[in-house]
């Protein structure tokens, strides 16, 4: 697959600095997020992986400043767009870049689109706020979005209802949504996850091709690995609300530098391989609510020792742009079990 | 359906004790019993009950409901005669309660827990559990004896066909019937909103940069007015008899009024035909509600 190196020269599109994201709950506040920090250069695709309740989602909702206040709570370093700063967390000014300057895909094509509302004026409603466009023009383009996403007879099946459409074709209309505004970086969270295996691969295809003819950059939000080594140029592994490997989707798959990335490649089926029992990786991941002062992968970490339990590792550096947070980020390749 | 309800409304009058003849007897007068068979022949009385019912039955089916016993005119004038004033009573309350309901529904639920919504909490439990008639005569007792801002009762004050003296006589009436509807109404919206709210299509709209207004007012109120529509066009059906007594203490001479004054003169045509009147409109509205629900939900197609 074109895995195209990453644009490390260009200026990136989109730059996050320590993002954190706590929710209230009753028995206290669970930290979801703990200080993750990105950045996409221009016409790239990153991937986040990591399992759920990892952050992934929580990240991903906060780039639109989507995370349900007063529950959440929301703060970050800096968010830059094509380095300008975007208003902050509740501030005003959110909702104009919204959909047109960072778009995103939902999950579940199936309650994500209003079922009372035709897809003709749910798509042409992101034009009418943010193009400028009257509603006979909107409906009018909208009708160039479906035939863009791949809907036959776009015309006819503007005045159509969600549930007129098969689930794999709602995902398009999602996508011809997110495109309406024509935005610079779309955010695309496990938008195949509730799809069939064969329309789960048309939808990736179909977002693709998109993103070569627009050239926009792609945030992937997924737990498929699968999916990532196909089309992602870099990939963040995430663990219990932090970052813990960054790397080139190529360099990420040949040499995993942080065990809890090992342990992940390893527990994903192979193509090319025989059969083999699955491993899994055992325990649990740690409560939000009470982290352990340490590296929060420890407790099912077959390389944890002493210090791992008394100091979190930083994110560092341990090969060209390949970053991992682990002490024994060396012995990574050499580590026994599993296959 | 209506043949069926058509038997009970005739049984439960039957089953009353007493009959016309009783008014003849309370008078005080001392009355002849061949006067009072007489009256029984003249009025059919006298028929074996099962009878009796066909009779009425047949005239009903055509639009006859016989002859008041009491006025001496045919019931469906008399009743015809006092649509009007119930209508427009009912009418009012149900666009104030719709209007009401409305904004306090929407409000609660996109402020939940805010002091508006525990205001709006604390009024419908006040709202439900307030006697009618009790909250009519505190609002008289406010607003047109002390305050002398609104007449009392009445539907005009006589000598004047103004529109405004119309419409204040129409506005103490109309909150009094309203009230309960406004309190059941804005709480069934508000749940609805709060799960319309945190429904995905919601966060869909809001990731698309739509202003809140939009995302709540068209987006999560068209999804949770469907529950909520059906509720209002059945409860609709419910006003009629919710103004039997807003009508009585407001002396608003409407059906309501009149089905208090029938039943005190055992004018029996008169009861029967308004509880028949009731029950069509039950069903009518039951129908209304299916028709509404299909019309907001597009996923519901009747063939």
């Amino acid at each position: 697959m074109s895995v195209s190196t990453p644009q490390v020269s260009e200026a990136p599109v989109l730059v996050l600095e320590d993002l954190r994201v706590s929710f209230r709950t009753d028995e206290g506040d669970a930290e979801a997020v703990r200080g993750v920090s990105l950045s996409l250069g221009p016409g790239e695709s990153l991937a986040i992986v990591g399992e759920s309740g990892s952050g992934k989602t929580v990240t991903a909702l906060s780039l639109l400043d989507l995370v349900p206040r007063p529950v959440g709570r929301t703060t970050w370093e800096a968010l830059r767009l094509h380095g300008e700063p975007l208003p902050g967390p509740g501030d005003r000014g959110w909702e104009g870049l919204r959909g047109r300057r960072i778009a995103m895909v939902f999950q579940d094509p199936m309650t994500s689109l209003n079922p009372v509302m035709t897809v003709g004026d749910q798509i042409a409603e992101v034009l009418v706020r943010h193009m400028d466009l009257s509603r006979k023009a909107a409906l009018e383009e909208a009708r160039n979005l479906l035939a863009q996403v791949r809907i036959p007879e776009p015309a006819r099946r503007l005045a159509d209802h969600p549930h007129e459409f098969s689930g794999g074709q709602r995902q398009r209309i999602m996508i011809a949504m997110a495109l309406a505004g024509a935005p610079d970086v779309l955010i695309a969270d496990e938008p195949t996850t509730a799809l069939d295996v064969t329309v789960q691969a048309q939808i990736v295809g179909l977002i693709r091709d998109l993103q070569r003819a627009s050239g926009m950059s792609i945030l992937w939000i997924t737990h498929d690995l699968g999916l990532v080594a196909g089309l992602a140029d870099r990939v963040a592994v995430m663990y219990a609300g932090r970052v813990v490997e960054e790397a080139r989707a190529t360099d990420l798959f040949r040499s995993p530098a942080h065990p809890y990335t090992a342990l992940l490649l390893r527990s994903a089926p192979r193509l090319d391989g025989a059969l083999e029992r699955l491993a899994a990786i055992d325990g649990q991941p740690p409560s939000l609510l009470s982290l352990p002062s340490g590296c929060a992968f420890a407790d099912r970490c077959p390389l944890a020792e002493a210090r791992c339990r008394e100091a979190d590792p930083e994110l560092r550096e341990v090969g060209s742009a390949h970053l991992a947070a682990c002490w024994r980020s060396d012995e990574v390749a050499r580590m026994g079990g599993g296959r | 359906m209506m043949l069926g309800i058509s038997v009970i409304i005739f049984g439960i009058i039957q089953a009353a004790p007493g009959g016309p003849e009783t008014m003849l007897l309370q008078s005080g007068r001392i009355v002849d019993p061949e006067v009072i068979e007489a009256y029984r022949v003249r009025l059919g009385l006298d028929q074996p009950v099962p009878v009796q019912y066909v009779r009425w039955l047949g005239a009903a089916a055509t639009g006859d409901l016989g002859q008041s016993f009491a006025r001496n005119r045919p019931v469906k004038d008399v009743i015809f005669e006092h649509l009007p004033a119930s209508l427009e009573l009912m009418g009012a309350a149900f666009v104030l309660a719709a209007i009401m309901a409305l904004l306090l529904g929407v409000v609660s639920a996109v402020r939940q827990y805010s002091w508006i919504d525990h205001l709006g909490t604390g009024f419908s439990f006040a709202g439900i559990a307030m006697p009618v008639f009790w909250f009519g005569l505190i609002l008289q007792l406010v607003f047109a004896v002390r305050l002398g801002w609104l007449p009392v009762s009445g539907r005009q004050t006589v000598g004047m066909n103004s529109f405004t003296d119309h419409a204040a006589h129409l506005v103490l009436p109309g909150i009094v019937l309203s009230l309960r509807y406004v309190a059941g109404w804005s709480r069934y919206l508000r749940s609805s909103m709060l799960g319309a709210l945190r429904s995905d299509f919601v966060r869909t709209a809001r990731a698309k940069g739509l202003s809140e207004r939009r995302v709540v007012w068209v987006h999560a109120l068209r999804n949770a007015m469907i529950p909520v529509v059906s509720v209002m066009a059945l409860d609709t059906a419910g006003l009629f008899s919710g103004a039997i007594i807003t009508e009585t203490v407001f002396s608003w001479p409407g059906i309501g009024r009149l089905f208090v004054v029938a039943m005190t003169q055992r004018d029996y045509p008169v009861l029967m035909g308004i509880l028949l009147l009731g029950s069509l409109m039950v069903i009518l509205f039951n129908l209304v509600a299916d028709l509404l629900y299909g019309w907001l939900d597009p996923r519901i197609r009747y063939e």
